[in-house]
């Protein structure tokens, strides 16, 4: 933990408005979809801490409201009751504009699938954020983000010229490119052969071992999750369990209990 | 079958709102078509009845058997010969007839209380004055207050003159006739059955002596009108005149019954009205054509859209055919839904153009054949656009529906890229040959293959386009630049199709927009190098009205003045054939300086001095004439006018001269003196009267002597060069606002297309859009994005419209050239106008789809479908 630290503290995150020690935080989260009879509580109150620096996966049978605990943590949704902050930011308190500048500037996103503009080249969606952004890429930390994806040579070929594998790759490369705060990461490799997940999966270890980013996971293969550094486990709309230094033996013997 | 029709209809309902902008497109274009047969069926009932009225108890008509036609003078009307007094005399001694009474018809123009002439002739209903006649059955009118004409100086006018200009009985008016302005006692007011006046014309009546002396000729009649006696049947009264006048000795003229004459001048007014209901059918056609581009490219999409729905149905086994038929049931219901909206709309255009023109009102013309016809038009155009992609859904495989739907495969088709190059080639070469070769229809043609030629290669277009156009963009308008450029080149046949649809309406503008240039800038050039008058006096209303000659000799009496040169003009047979023969003096030769190339030794010395006149018995032809028709100097001609009063041997001119005419000023193929033409038309008067100043008068010094002479003549105008020359170029600028008017139904459909494709898009690219909102695009931006992508479009189809409408315009004025188009000019002003509007039309289309698409939920677009 203090070795994974240090790294943060060499690549120098801004961290003037966002504590070093978490990087996303939810606080009494509670999502109800519906109303009446047919309300479905998708998040109950859930309390969590996304510990800057690493690499944290959530998991959950379907149904059990990872998707939407992220989706509400990204600002891509809106709770119904309780907090989430990024860094200390407040999310429910942000206007529409200044939560697409949240998400343009703090956080990066990889989703399981259509993660790239069609029209753009790699390089392009890489930088997307940034441009969007009208802000110059740091032209070394974006080197060494393309350097790590191996994709040197295809940045200047569109989506439909990669293999599923690369534009994932791409797509992580493009959540890495901003530096922001924390990173979701949506089912990434839900897609891919588990050769091409693996490499992504590495990819993302790496990102947060040697570059000091956090990443958000959501998924529900405990392969994957076993890349973490540690893995929440959900239920039912709360968190039931978490579990450090996961293997995916025991993340398999935990997802068992869900069935009983 | 009956599944597939509710999967059709279903399918339609499904999709309400893609179809939106088809069936708007249908029914702007049906409104257009409707509107005008409606219109047109309107006037044609509306003059039948008048005309009907105004013969109702006319059983026989007499007239002068000779006429000229004018087909590229007087508005196109023919002219007919007038009757001596004595005819009338004949016919009343015929058998059968009850009563007669001869016609007198002619100009005459009320002058109102500020001085100026009611009604323009020109512009809209014509001004009449003529006699009055006491016989009931053959007088349309009535008097409605006051009493008829008794005495001269007396007249009568039309109730609505009346209204218009505030007079009554006993007041004293003001009326402009061939011979001058007099001043009239109004003794009575008329109507016209139960209207104010026939067809909104103005009427003034005399008594027949005087109306004779004012507006006809004295002593003789347009025509005799005779009633029969009863039991006499119009067929053996005709008969019984012909044989009395037979047998008196009367030659030169026909009769004809009642009946003939009432369905003659229908037809005629049918012919007259046609030109006007051809040019607004043209736009109407126009507008439903650019709606065929965007009827097929709302189809193409909404079938790539459901291209999935599409292979399921083929997979549990549907046919081709009934994919095929699916597509087209849908079509038929929309086209048919805004055939019969547009037509509805279309009722409402007509009302608006019958009130917009004047025409008396009355109820509407709702005629089933032309019902039939707009319908069937709206309906045959949505069929036809939705054939394509009806059976490109019929193509879609099966097993499609397991794949991931793929986005446009079949833009690059090699063989639409080389047709589109030899055709846009073949295009270029057919126009330049005929420009070359001034062939007016060789240039026609080349346009039209090159518009196709360009319509298949736009496609390929479309994403180089939108690539030059995206990069500036890029830079200045950052990622939503760059991504409104890609994702307007990323659907090419899209992207073409709705620009294809601006093209047309964009093409037919800067064509007509070239062509006005050219013609100004010829007339500009020619009056700048050729016209050495310092004043042009005007008659009104281009020519229509002459002014009495006395005019120009009083002018010529001026010591400001130099030379005074009238213009007169009349439809005359030239060698049994109809022309037009002009008369001046020779000073019209030196002010428009038509240089004599050759001449015979008198009309050598007689063009000396510059008011002299050309010698009498000698025509004067350009020498375009004396080459077409083998005319050297000596050469006789023979001339006839109307009712000619020139001795049958004096008839026959002998070439004195031929002359060089510059294209754009000049008298035209004939030129006679103006003894001449006095000779041969006594009644005839000054269309034009062009004056040049003593040595040393200025301008400024000669005009109020000038005004002092004309100013009586409210209609006629002292115009100095300048003047005179925004006069001719005037007259394009009606011609120019239409034209206007047609760019905006143009670039509004059009803009419906834009709009469509992009909502279309819009809604494909659900998913993309959620991902740009996610990774942090603003809605501003997002929105700045697409209203950017329809920008490019607009952008695109206005550059193939401009180069279509650029090559055409410069085809046709040099093809043109000898007709007087000396320059060519691009009127980069209004061309510029007119890509900012698109641009902005294109931007202002794209504002409700970019504002939906920014309201989209950002997690529900990522996890469409």
């Amino acid at each position: 933990m203090t070795r994974k630290r240090s790294f943060r503290t060499v690549t120098a995150m801004s961290s003037v408005t966002s504590p070093p020690t978490v990087a996303a935080r939810a606080v009494a989260a509670t999502k109800i979809y519906g109303r009446g009879d047919t309300a479905v509580r998708a998040l109950d109150g859930v309390d969590v801490d996304i510990p800057a620096g690493r690499f944290t996966a959530v998991m959950g049978p379907s149904g059990s409201g990872k998707s939407t605990l992220m989706h509400c943590m990204a600002g891509l949704d809106t709770l119904t009751s309780g907090q989430v902050y990024i860094g200390d930011v407040e999310l429910n308190r942000l206007s529409e504009k200044d939560l697409t500048e949240l998400r343009r500037d703090r956080v990066g996103f990889v989703f399981q699938s259509f993660n790239l503009v069609p029209t753009l080249t790699a390089q392009e969606n890489i930088v997307l954020p940034l441009s969007l952004a009208g802000r110059d890429p740091d032209q070394e930390w974006l080197d060494s983000v393309i350097h790590t994806t191996g994709l040197a040579d295809r940045l200047q070929h569109r989506p439909s010229e990669l293999s599923g594998g690369q534009q994932q790759r791409v797509a992580v490369a493009r959540a890495l490119a901003s530096r922001p705060d924390i990173i979701f990461a949506d089912e990434p490799t839900g897609n891919l052969d588990s050769r091409s997940g693996a490499e992504i999966l590495d990819f993302m270890r790496r990102a947060v071992r040697e570059m000091g980013q956090t990443i958000v996971m959501v998924t529900h293969d405990p392969v994957a999750a076993s890349y973490a550094d540690m893995v929440l486990f959900l239920n039912d709309g709360q968190i039931v369990d978490e579990m450090a230094d996961p293997t995916p033996d025991r993340v398999l013997d935990r997802m068992k209990k869900f069935g009983e | 079958m009956n599944g597939m029709r509710k999967v059709a209809l279903r399918g339609l309902m499904a999709h309400k709102g893609r179809l939106v902008a088809t069936f708007l497109a249908v029914a702007l274009g049906v409104a257009f078509i409707g509107g005008v047969l409606t219109l047109t069926d309107t006037m044609n009932r509306t003059f039948d009845d008048l005309f009907a009225d105004v013969y109702r108890d006319t059983d026989a008509v007499v007239r002068s058997n000779e006429s000229i036609s004018g087909n590229e003078f007087d508005g196109g009307a023919d002219i007919r010969g007038t009757l001596p007094a004595s005819v009338l005399e004949e016919v009343r001694n015929a058998e059968g007839v009850a009563a007669a009474d001869g016609g007198v018809e002619g100009y005459a123009q009320v002058i109102d209380r500020d001085g100026d002439p009611v009604g323009d002739p020109a512009m809209g209903a014509p001004t009449f004055g003529g006699n009055w006649t006491d016989i009931d059955e053959i007088n349309p009118f009535e008097i409605d207050d006051g009493r008829a004409p008794r005495a001269a100086g007396e007249i009568v006018i039309d109730r609505g003159t009346a209204e218009d200009t505030g007079f009554g009985v006993g007041d004293e008016v003001r009326v402009q006739t061939r011979t001058g302005v007099g001043e009239y006692t109004v003794v009575g007011i008329t109507r016209f059955g139960t209207a104010d006046n026939p067809g909104g014309a103005s009427y003034v009546m005399w008594t027949t002596e005087e109306a004779q002396e004012l507006v006809g000729e004295p002593g003789r009649f347009g025509s005799v009108a005779v009633v029969a006696e009863d039991g006499v049947s119009q067929r053996e009264l005709v008969r019984n005149i012909e044989d009395h006048l037979e047998s008196a000795g009367v030659e030169g003229t026909e009769v004809l019954t009642g009946q003939e004459i009432t369905e003659e001048t229908q037809s005629e007014i049918k012919e007259s009205l046609s030109f006007l209901t051809t040019f607004f059918l043209a736009f109407a056609v126009i507008a439903l054509f650019v709606g065929i581009f965007v009827i097929y490219n709302s189809f193409s999409i909404i079938v790539a859209q459901r291209t999935r729905e599409m292979a399921l149905l083929r997979a549990i086994g549907a046919a081709r055919k009934q994919v095929r038929r699916a597509v087209l049931v849908e079509a038929v219901a929309v086209g048919l839904i805004g055939s019969v909206v547009g037509y509805l709309l279309g009722l409402g255009i007509a009302i608006g153009l019958t009130e917009l023109m004047g025409l008396p009102e009355g109820t509407l013309a709702i005629l089933p054949p032309s019902v039939a016809m707009a319908v069937l038009a709206g309906l045959g155009v949505t069929l036809v656009a939705a054939l394509i992609p009806a059976r490109r859904a019929s193509r879609i495989p099966p097993l499609a529906a397991m794949r991931e739907v793929d986005v446009d495969r079949s833009s690059r088709s090699l063989g639409r890229l080389i047709a589109g190059l030899v055709l846009s080639a073949l295009g270029l070469v057919l126009v330049a040959s005929g420009a070359l070769g001034d062939e007016v229809v060789n240039v026609g043609a080349g346009v039209f293959i090159a518009f196709i030629g360009l319509a298949l290669l736009s496609p390929a277009l479309a994403p180089i386009v939108s690539g030059v156009l995206g990069r500036p963009l890029a830079r200045l308008r950052g990622v939503s630049g760059a991504v409104a450029g890609q994702n307007a080149g990323r659907n090419p046949r899209r992207t073409s199709a709705a620009a294809l649809a601006l093209m047309i309406g964009v093409g037919v503008v800067a064509f007509v927009l070239v062509i006005n240039a050219s013609i100004r800038a010829s007339i500009d050039e020619s009056l700048e190098e050729s016209f050495s008058g310092d004043f042009v006096v005007q008659s009104g209303s281009f020519g229509i009205i002459g002014l009495p000659t006395d005019v120009s000799e009083r002018i010529a009496e001026l010591p400001e003045v130099a030379v005074v040169s009238p213009l007169r003009m009349s439809q005359a047979r030239v060698d049994g054939e109809d022309k037009i023969i002009a008369a001046s003096n020779a000073g019209g030769f030196r002010l428009l300086d038509m240089r004599v190339v050759e001449a015979s030794p008198e009309v050598e010395a007689a063009l000396e001095s510059p008011q002299e006149d050309l010698p009498r018995g000698t025509l004067i032809v350009n020498t375009d004439t004396a080459e077409r028709d083998g005319l050297a100097i000596g050469d006789t001609v023979e001339t006839h006018f109307l009712d000619d009063r020139r001795p049958e041997d004096a008839q026959t001119l002998t070439v004195g001269g031929i002359y060089e005419g510059d294209a754009g000023l000049s008298l035209g193929s004939y030129v006679i003196g103006l003894g001449e033409f006095e000779a041969a038309v006594p009644t005839g008067t000054d269309i034009q009267t062009i004056v040049q100043l003593a040595d040393g008068v200025s301008v400024a010094e000669a005009e109020p002597a000038i005004e002092r002479i004309v100013d009586p003549y409210p209609a006629a105008e002292v115009q100095s060069v300048e003047e005179f020359k925004d006069a001719i170029k005037s007259q394009l600028d009606i011609l120019l606002n239409l034209i206007w008017g047609m760019l905006v139904i143009a670039i509004v459909i059009a803009m419906l297309g834009i709009a469509n494709t992009i909502a279309l898009s819009v809604l494909e690219r659900t998913r993309e859009i959620g991902l740009l909102r996610a990774v942090g695009m603003s809605r501003r931006q997002l929105r700045s994005a697409i209203r950017w992508e329809s920008a490019i479009i607009a952008v695109f189809g206005t550059i193939l419209g401009l180069a279509v409408g650029v090559l055409g315009g410069w085809g046709m004025v040099s093809a043109l050239g000898e007709e007087g188009f000396n320059q060519f000019q691009i009127p980069f002003g209004n061309l510029l106008f007119i890509s900012a509007l698109a641009a902005l039309m294109g931007m202002l289309a794209a504002v409700l789809p970019a504002w939906r698409a920014s309201r989209l939920d950002v997690l529900a677009a990522i996890e469409s479908t």
